[in-house]
């Protein structure tokens, strides 16, 4: 389902949604419903593809989360960083990785909130694509970043092996328990947070939300409004979660 | 010339031609006008989201060139000037940091290859800042950080901050190569840019030996090379930069 959706809200669904368009006029060229059709694609990539639409929508998704404020550091308190995936790069003979946008986003906002709350320990969560087994996980790229900002290597453990949000919140839950953490902050993505803190409460982890913004297109503010390949993965994104958060609802893996 | 080959290369001009077509057939259901409209934009994207055209396209420009080897660098003091390839500006709340595109990691990772190979004097990372307004780190500093993270030693790399493209690229290192008594240069970037960034390195007066970085987003499954995808739109809009700016180099003089 989720690389069906990804597929469809992708410049790929609409290429071929805009080639069954033109199949279907030079085949039924008087035909009504095909011109019906036509139209409900167009206005359907329209609107998913321009960047402020998904935008808006994911602010009602993740209303009641925004960014932590205030300095307080409390003991016993850990940040948990949920990576998003890794872009791959083979060479002629070896292969890298870099970090994609949007786990770059976390990686910044948890080295703000590192620098807020001083917390005891930072997780550095995610594994490497199922595809390839030898890929340097997601997350030993985020520590590196994290150090890069600042952080110092003896503050951060890493969580190599998940798969997804709920291996994440499963893998994690025993690492903080271990550690006697009582106070757990959660960085991740705005779109993503409501099915990241009910993952965590279904293991036993209540976290609190750390938001980290969405760069989305350049900043040039037209851009925000014609439709654009950013426009469309926000869209895949939100999509993500609204069929996303009752899966893992019905297997209990959200509370 | 570059934004508009963005909006033809990407999902923006199927969606939009295929909003004006619909329009179009909703005002004047029997124009053959939007349906050639619409047929001609969906042949284009079709043909262009398919990763073996571009793919059999760039074979053309990197005919001639192949993988780099040991053996093609004569005795003698060697530089290896390494070419960015575009960053991305992640901003926060309060922080920004910016990461190489896929596109600029395969040429620092074949950068770290051909340095494990041949040991030279140095690695000239060569990139300004993409974008100058927002941009505070350019790509030649992006570039050391991820040399230094495969391995290379931070005081190999020296840093050219302030070229924008290719021709300044090649302007910009040649006194730093000079001062240095460089005899040999390895010249490190993506297979499609190889034959404009030679030409414009030979225009400065300049030989490089060539260092294919390989494409990143090459499907690793057989059926992603007949199937639209963004990558294989990105890899097109890549390849039509490549054609028309050869000629536009050769015609301002910056392409021997």
């Amino acid at each position: 389902m989720a690389e069906l959706l990804t597929f469809v809200l992708s410049a790929s669904g609409a290429v071929v949604g805009f080639l069954v368009c033109a199949v279907m006029l030079l085949l039924f060229p008087r035909a009504v419903w095909v011109r019906r059709i036509t139209m409900a694609v167009a206005v359907g990539y329209a609107g998913a593809s321009v960047y402020v639409v998904p935008a808006l929508l994911t602010r009602v998704w993740a209303s009641g989360y925004g960014p932590l404020r205030g300095s307080a550091s409390a003991p016993n308190t850990a940040i948990v960083l949920l990576g998003s995936g890794e872009e791959q790069i083979y060479g002629w003979s070896d292969p890298w990785s870099v970090m994609n946008q949007t786990e770059t986003e976390r990686v910044v906002e948890t080295a703000r909130v590192f620098r807020l709350i001083s917390p005891t320990w930072i997780v550095s969560s995610g594994g490497g694509p199922s595809y390839d087994p030898s890929a340097r996980p997601s997350s030993e790229a985020m520590r590196e970043a994290l150090i890069q900002l600042g952080v110092p290597a003896s503050r951060i453990l890493s969580e190599s092996t998940s798969r997804d949000t709920h291996d994440e919140a499963v893998l994690i839950a025993p690492m903080l328990r271990a550690r006697d953490i009582t106070n757990v902050v959660l960085v991740t993505s705005a779109v993503h947070m409501r099915r990241s803190l009910g993952a965590f409460r279904a293991a036993g982890v209540s976290a609190t939300p750390a938001v980290a913004p969405a760069s989305g297109p350049a900043r040039i503010w037209y851009k925000r409004l014609l439709p654009s390949g950013e426009g469309l993965e926000a869209s895949a994104q939100l999509a993500h979660e609204l069929v996303g958060l009752p899966y893992y609802w019905l297997r209990g893996w959200y509370r | 010339m570059n934004a508009l080959l963005a909006f033809v290369f990407s999902a923006s001009a199927p969606i939009v031609a295929l909003l004006v077509s619909a329009i179009w057939l909703w005002r004047t259901p029997a124009s053959r006008g939007a349906r050639r409209l619409l047929s001609a934009t969906a042949a284009f994207c079709l043909v262009a989201s398919l990763q073996i055209v571009p793919y059999s396209v760039s074979r053309l420009l990197t005919l001639g060139y192949h993988p780099f080897r040991a053996g093609d660098v004569p005795p003698g003091p060697t530089a290896i000037v390494l070419f960015g390839g575009g960053d991305e500006l992640v901003a926060g709340w309060a922080d920004q940091l910016t990461i190489t595109t896929p596109t600029e990691g395969a040429r620092v990772l074949e950068a770290a290859r051909v340095y494990r190979m041949i040991a030279p004097v140095m690695i000239v990372s060569s990139g300004g800042r993409p974008d100058p307004l927002t941009q505070v780190e350019s790509s030649s500093t992006t570039m050391r950080d991820e040399l230094v993270r495969m391995g290379v030693p931070a005081n190999a790399i020296v840093l050219e901050s302030v070229s924008r493209n290719s021709h300044e690229n090649a302007a910009l290192v040649v006194p730093i190569l000079q001062s240095r008594g460089i005899q040999h240069v390895v010249l490190v970037t993506s297979d499609t840019h190889m034959r404009r960034a030679i030409g414009a390195m030979r225009a400065v007066g300049i030989t490089p030996i060539p260092a294919l970085a390989p494409d990143p987003r090459l499907p690793v499954d057989w059926y992603w090379w007949i199937l639209p995808t963004s990558d294989s739109l990105e890899a097109s809009r890549e390849v039509a930069r490549e054609i028309l700016a050869i000629p536009y180099y050769f015609a301002r003089g910056w392409w021997k």
